[in-house]
């Protein structure tokens, strides 16, 4: 199992070198100046009233005068002790600003994930017992349509049912549990939607199994079988979907916040990419894209715990 | 077990005739895949038909009284500038389509390639080739294209690039995968042996071996395509308004939602019906050509 973990961790490493190298590249090899664009975006003026001396003090700040293995190697050396550079926007530390926002990130993020799983287990496994019903087929109508639906529509349509119509819930904004549960469930349909479908063709070919037969044979009782024998395996590979949907609740969360108005990473790097803050853009991708594969390591690292075959079965 | 039988070493004309027959006969059996065609080709029917069936010209402003509900006229309303809204949706219907198309097209192509290189010649090309395929599959979701739409500019023609380069890493490794298998069969050691070269051997006996597994892989990768242009258009990252783009007509409904609904609610329908369409298609087309990924 160490020998797993530390492999694991080891494969970590390159990838997020890689991550940061490209990330690091965006502003260097950039078509076009995009020291130019983001001075006149900041002060409003004509890029032709922009003076030399400004481009070259950006220039400078951002390390774009240096050669492009030392701007990189200084870009690393920084963020690994938590500085990502001050954006141009706001002046303020991108890491600052990334800190401030990640809390109600992280809360929309684990409330969608929440959700998916209640929902996308439960549905998977009330598909499965009774496959080929009315509810098996109502269960996979809705995970069609969950999959089917962009976030951003989804949560017009909740606002719209839930605030407007009913009145259950505040729109936007932030704060309260009562503001958390339409955005997280526009976040969290869709990943419920593959949970379900996954769930449910687990469910099903291990309820064919053997040792299913054998549980039923025995005589216990349906609830036993399906809860304590079937569950228990058939959730092994949902797991695993589970990290990966992770990846795209993280992005989800860009587009649902920007729906609801929430504040978060997602409106942070949607902004800094509007408005050409190349600090702020850079920061936040490094900062999801290494979040996305430390959670993935996390998963991984469960999951052979969970299950032992998986330890030997890769390598 | 279909996909066994893909992979054989029969001859090619003759096997893609009966595998093209056969997997029609079997989707017009599958009752997904019915519904699934049939809400693509409206979808098509209607992004082709565009010009000739919208009442309207997209674009026009003042066609009708601004912010109507669904009538006999405007069958699903009008915007806040009295643009037609269904005149708008058909429109929408050829930028998505398109955009998802070609920007699948961009994946397929780029992945294909690369895992083609990769899997074939391994070694040091595959060793590098597949660390960046791991760096890009790094940036969960949409974040590349979000990073790739924010290098380039924001143009609907860069979100679909952007898109399209997004979705290049998984069909690499897909593409590799079965390279690897299928560069060690029989015939393919005979066609070195009498000194065929490396570029017919890939482009004569790999490839056609290594893209029928894709093809359902690539069909639901539209569905991801549609949903991701419209949702960064929503965000203001690609098609910018007047453009009828549905991401972009959800955007500008969103200040109306309380007052005028239907702004919104078609649209939406139709992102919605044209993935849903997609969606099945695909998953109709995997179980008919390998149950084995049936999920």
């Amino acid at each position: 199992m160490t020998a797993y973990i530390l492999g694991r961790l080891a494969s970590v490493v390159p990838v997020l070198l890689g991550v940061s190298l490209l990330v690091s590249s965006m502003i260097y090899f950039l078509p076009g100046d995009p020291v130019q664009s983001m001075l006149s975006e900041m002060s409003g003026t004509a890029s032709a009233r922009i003076t030399p001396e400004q481009i070259e003090s950006l220039r400078h700040e951002l390390g774009l005068d240096e050669p492009f293995l030392i701007h990189y190697a200084k870009f690393v050396g920084r963020a690994v002790q938590g500085d990502l550079g001050r954006s141009y926007q706001s002046r303020r530390n991108v890491i600052d600003a990334i800190m401030e926002q990640l809390p109600a990130t992280v809360q929309l993020t684990f409330a969608g994930l929440g959700i998916a799983i209640v929902v996308g287990v439960g549905l998977g496994i009330l598909a499965a017992l009774k496959p080929n019903s009315f509810s098996d087929n109502l269960s996979m109508f809705f995970a069609l349509a969950g999959v089917s639906m962009p976030e951003f529509w989804l949560g017009l349509l909740l606002i719209f049912t839930f605030s407007f119509s009913l009145g259950w819930f505040p729109a936007t904004g932030q704060g309260g549990i009562e503001r958390l549960i339409l955005p997280a469930f526009a976040l969290g349909i869709r990943a419920a939607a593959t949970i379900a479908r996954l769930t449910r063709a687990s469910m099903l070919e291990i309820l064919n199994q053997d040792f299913i037969v054998t549980a039923r044979a025995k005589g216990l009782s349906n609830r036993v079988v399906i809860v304590r024998h079937a569950l228990k395996n058939a959730l092994i590979p949902v797991v695993t979907i589970v990290g990966l949907q992770f990846g795209n609740l993280i992005a989800g969360a860009v587009i649902v916040e920007t729906v609801f108005a929430r504040q978060g990473i997602g409106q942070l790097a949607v902004n800094a990419i509007r408005s050409k803050d190349f600090p702020m853009i850079q920061g936040t991708i490094l900062f999801a894209a290494t979040a996305y594969v430390l959670t993935n390591l996390l998963v991984d690292i469960a999951y052979a715990w969970l299950d032992p075959r998986i330890r030997y079965g890769r390598s | 077990m279909a996909a066994i039988d893909l992979a054989l070493p029969t001859p090619r004309r003759v096997r893609n005739e009966s595998f093209a027959a056969r997997t029609l006969r079997r989707l017009a059996r599958h009752r997904g895949a019915l519904i699934g065609a049939s809400l693509v080709l409206v979808i098509a029917l209607a992004a082709v038909l565009a010009p000739v069936i919208a009442p309207f010209d997209p674009a026009d402003m003042g066609v009708g009284p601004s912010l109507v509900g669904p009538s006999r006229e405007h069958p699903m309303g009008t915007d806040t500038f009295g643009r037609d809204i269904f005149s708008r949706v058909l429109h929408g219907a050829r930028l998505s389509l398109g955009v998802g198309l070609l920007a699948v097209a961009i994946s397929a192509g780029l992945g294909i390639l690369i895992g083609l290189l990769a899997g074939y010649y391994g070694g040091l090309l595959d060793d590098i080739l597949m660390r960046l395929v791991d760096v890009l599959l790094a940036f969960p979701g949409i974040l590349l294209a979000l990073a790739i739409v924010s290098v380039l500019g924001i143009s609907l023609t860069n979100l679909m690039i952007a898109v399209g380069i997004g979705g290049v890493p998984s069909f690499a490794r897909l593409i590799r995968g079965s390279t690897l298998t299928v560069k060690e069969y029989l015939y393919v050691t005979v066609a070195r042996s009498i000194g065929a070269r490396d570029a017919a051997i890939i482009a004569r006996h790999i490839l056609p071996n290594v893209i029928s597994p894709i093809i359902v892989y690539a069909t639901l990768r539209i569905a991801f395509a549609i949903i991701a242009t419209s949702s960064l258009s929503y965000l203001g990252l690609g098609a910018k308004p007047p453009t009828p783009e549905w991401g972009v007509m959800l955007s500008d409904g969103r200040e109306f939602l309380r007052v005028a609904p239907w702004v919104t609610t078609f649209p939406g329908l139709a992102i919605m019906v044209s993935v849903m369409g997609v969606n099945l298609l695909g998953d109709g087309l995997r179980d008919v050509l390998d149950p084995r990924l049936r999920v």
